[in-house]
């Protein structure tokens, strides 16, 4: 997958811009808060309808105007040609054109371009809390996964439902007979979260052996990076769904005074965490900003063959700020690993001697200063 | 906004603003029009709410609406006693019965299981379905709950908590879930696709 041709319209702080990017690799240089990062910005919005970094569409739109547009010309695998366009308004709704034709479903239009994208938050996904890291599992499955959308959406719904039972119990005002609905609660949450776990350790047993191979290259061979699911109870004894579902009712026994006493669900997916280890120490506790950038690197990498194993073509790579913090031989291992893949890559930086002389001669450049994108003419 | 009405017409606005599914502007529209029909319409309109209110029951068998104390399909002797057909509410009912393929007898559990919304089992009729079952020489027990987290839970409970106990033997039944007849399996909706394939069957 390759964008030929990107066009932003009243986007951010760019008035109008144009951009031919090459297969290869495509920087971004400038100072702080040129626009560097909005650019990539724009192409993960082509590939998933709306941005990470805006809360609302409106953000996009360049202050002072009613709309902003983003076009695109992507060739993808057989040589076929695609026209799409993202306009967002403040007065209409949103709507994409795909070779011409409206949509405004967007579930018809995601997916049409594949991308990654790596941004100084996906740090976070190793250094933060759980439930960042629960919600990145959900994200990643969910994208090829609808019904991992569906079985997430019924999970909710019924520990919301099952916890407001349990809070009754625990207060001693629930009323007559409701004590014995929640057997049927807990079915329903066997049932919709063993699914849930079934796909999330079937999705980290692959994404480690694929992140493990992308780090060990980055590092040089030096480090191993082990990713473990941690379940909220055993099912290393239970090989496929229905094993875990039952392991969940068993489990659901154990637990059943202590929720009555607590008045919450204690144990499922919504408890979920995941470890991220470097030479068997917990990179979250034991890891240095390098390391800590590395691992999220090659969960991005690994992500990324991921995506084109199931697509059937390397997605566009976009790697926001992912010089700082690596030493140089990651930095030349990291540009090695990404020319292999045949992704074609965005990379934005504040400086160009942060690249390998070797690097940047097949690269294009483009030098970014207040909302303009000028080719270096080298 | 109800103060820039007169007293009587704001009472009417925020009287139809409580129902289900109308918003202020609605409910604002639905009051000028009452305004403008003519009075035997309004009052037509009016009695037809109060008289609803005084005459409709439940069935004392099934727990549908009925304007008598029996309902018209529990009454007839044509159908079939054997199976009963439990759905969450009236309108499911009407729905079943359109199709006039159903010969069974209904039970209208009047809502479905739903902490979050303070519905335990003792607010729904569950009782009279149990003392239906003890009492009725039933063989077949059809669930058509909604295939929703609390209609699934409903199912559930009843099969448990319900059928079960009783060790009466009574086959207990779920519709099945999934595509639309005459529908395009492109335009289906991925949860309903899921669902077709998980309840797929042998060809005969
Ligand atoms: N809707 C908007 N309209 C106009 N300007 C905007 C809008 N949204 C963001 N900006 C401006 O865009 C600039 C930030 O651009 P961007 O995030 O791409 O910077 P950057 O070049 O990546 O910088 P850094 O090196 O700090 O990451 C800021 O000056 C910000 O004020
Ligand atoms: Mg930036
Ligand atoms: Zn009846």
């Amino acid at each position: 997958m390759r964008i030929d041709y990107l066009e932003v319209i009243h986007y951010r702080n760019y008035r109008r811009q144009q951009i031919e990017p090459v297969e290869g690799l495509n920087i971004f240089v400038g100072e702080n808060a040129q626009g560097k990062s909005n650019l990539l910005e724009s192409m993960y919005v082509l590939a998933t309808s709306k941005s990470t970094r805006a809360s609302r569409d409106s953000e996009l739109i360049l202050f002072g105007e009613p709309s902003a547009s983003i076009r695109a010309r992507v060739n993808r695998i057989k040589d076929i040609d695609l026209a799409i366009e993202f306009d967002v308004s403040l007065v209409e709704k949103k709507f994409a054109k795909l070779n011409g034709s409206r949509h405004t479903r967007m579930a018809d239009v995601i997916g049409q371009v594949n991308a990654v994208m790596f941004d100084s938050g996906d740090l976070e996904t190793i250094r933060g809390e759980p439930s960042v890291r629960r919600r990145f599992l959900d994200l990643e499955i969910s994208q090829t996964s609808p019904r991992y959308v569906h079985s997430l959406g019924a999970y909710r719904k019924t520990i919301e439902q099952r916890n407001f039972l349990l809070k009754e119990i625990r207060e001693r005002r629930a009323r007559p007979g409701s004590l014995e609905t929640l057997s049927a609660w807990n079915v329903q949450l066997a049932n919709y979260g063993s699914l849930l776990i079934d796909r999330r350790r079937s999705f980290l047993s692959r994404l480690s052996v694929i992140a493990a191979e992308a780090h060990s290259l980055l590092s040089d061979g030096r480090d191993l990076l082990e990713i473990t699911y941690l379940p909220s109870f055993h099912v290393n004894d239970v090989s496929d769904v229905t094993g875990i579902q039952q392991e969940f009712l068993n489990q659901l026994a154990f637990v059943s005074d202590d929720e009555k006493a607590r008045g919450t669900t204690l144990i499922g997916p919504q408890r979920d965490d995941v470890s991220f280890s470097v030479s068997k120490r917990d990179s979250k506790l034991f890891g240095s900003q390098g390391q800590q950038r590395t691992v999220a690197l090659a969960v991005k990498l690994a992500e990324r063959q991921l995506i084109e194993e199931l697509v059937g073509e390397p997605p566009v790579l976009l790697l926001d700020d992912v010089l700082s913090d690596l030493d140089d031989l990651r930095r030349r291992r990291l540009f090695e690993y990404v020319g292999e893949t045949g992704s074609q890559t965005f990379v934005t930086c504040t400086n160009l001697r942060a690249f390998p002389a070797s690097i940047l001669e097949r690269a294009r450049i483009w030098n970014v200063c207040e909302g303009k994108a000028e080719i270096s003419g080298g | 906004m109800a103060l820039h009405y007169a007293k009587p017409l704001a009472r009417l606005v925020s009287e139809f603003e409580k129902l289900p599914g109308v918003g202020p502007k609605s409910a604002q529209r639905l009051a000028f029009h009452v305004l403008r029909i003519p009075d035997e319409e309004a009052q037509a309109l009016a009695c037809a709410i109060t008289e609803v209110k005084a005459s409709i029951q439940y069935c004392e068998i099934c727990a549908n609406f009925t304007d008598q104390p029996i309902c018209d399909i529990c009454e007839d002797p044509r159908r079939d006693r054997s199976t009963i057909c439990v759905v969450s509410e009236p309108r499911d009912l009407i729905a079943m019965e359109k199709t006039n393929e159903y010969r069974g007898v209904y039970h209208v559990l009047q809502g479905v299981i739903s902490p979050m919304d303070g519905i335990g089992p003792d607010r729904l009729r569950i009782r009279q379905l149990l003392s239906r079952l003890e009492n009725d020489q039933v063989k077949e027990v059809i669930l058509a709950t909604n295939p929703t987290v609390e209609g699934d839970a409903t199912a559930m409970y009843i099969t448990e908590n319900v059928i079960r106990p009783l060790e009466k033997g009574i086959r207990v039944t779920k519709i099945a879930h999934g595509m639309p007849i005459g529908g395009d399996i492109d335009y289906a909706d991925q949860a309903t696709l899921i669902s077709a394939l998980e309840w797929r069957r042998d060809m005969r």
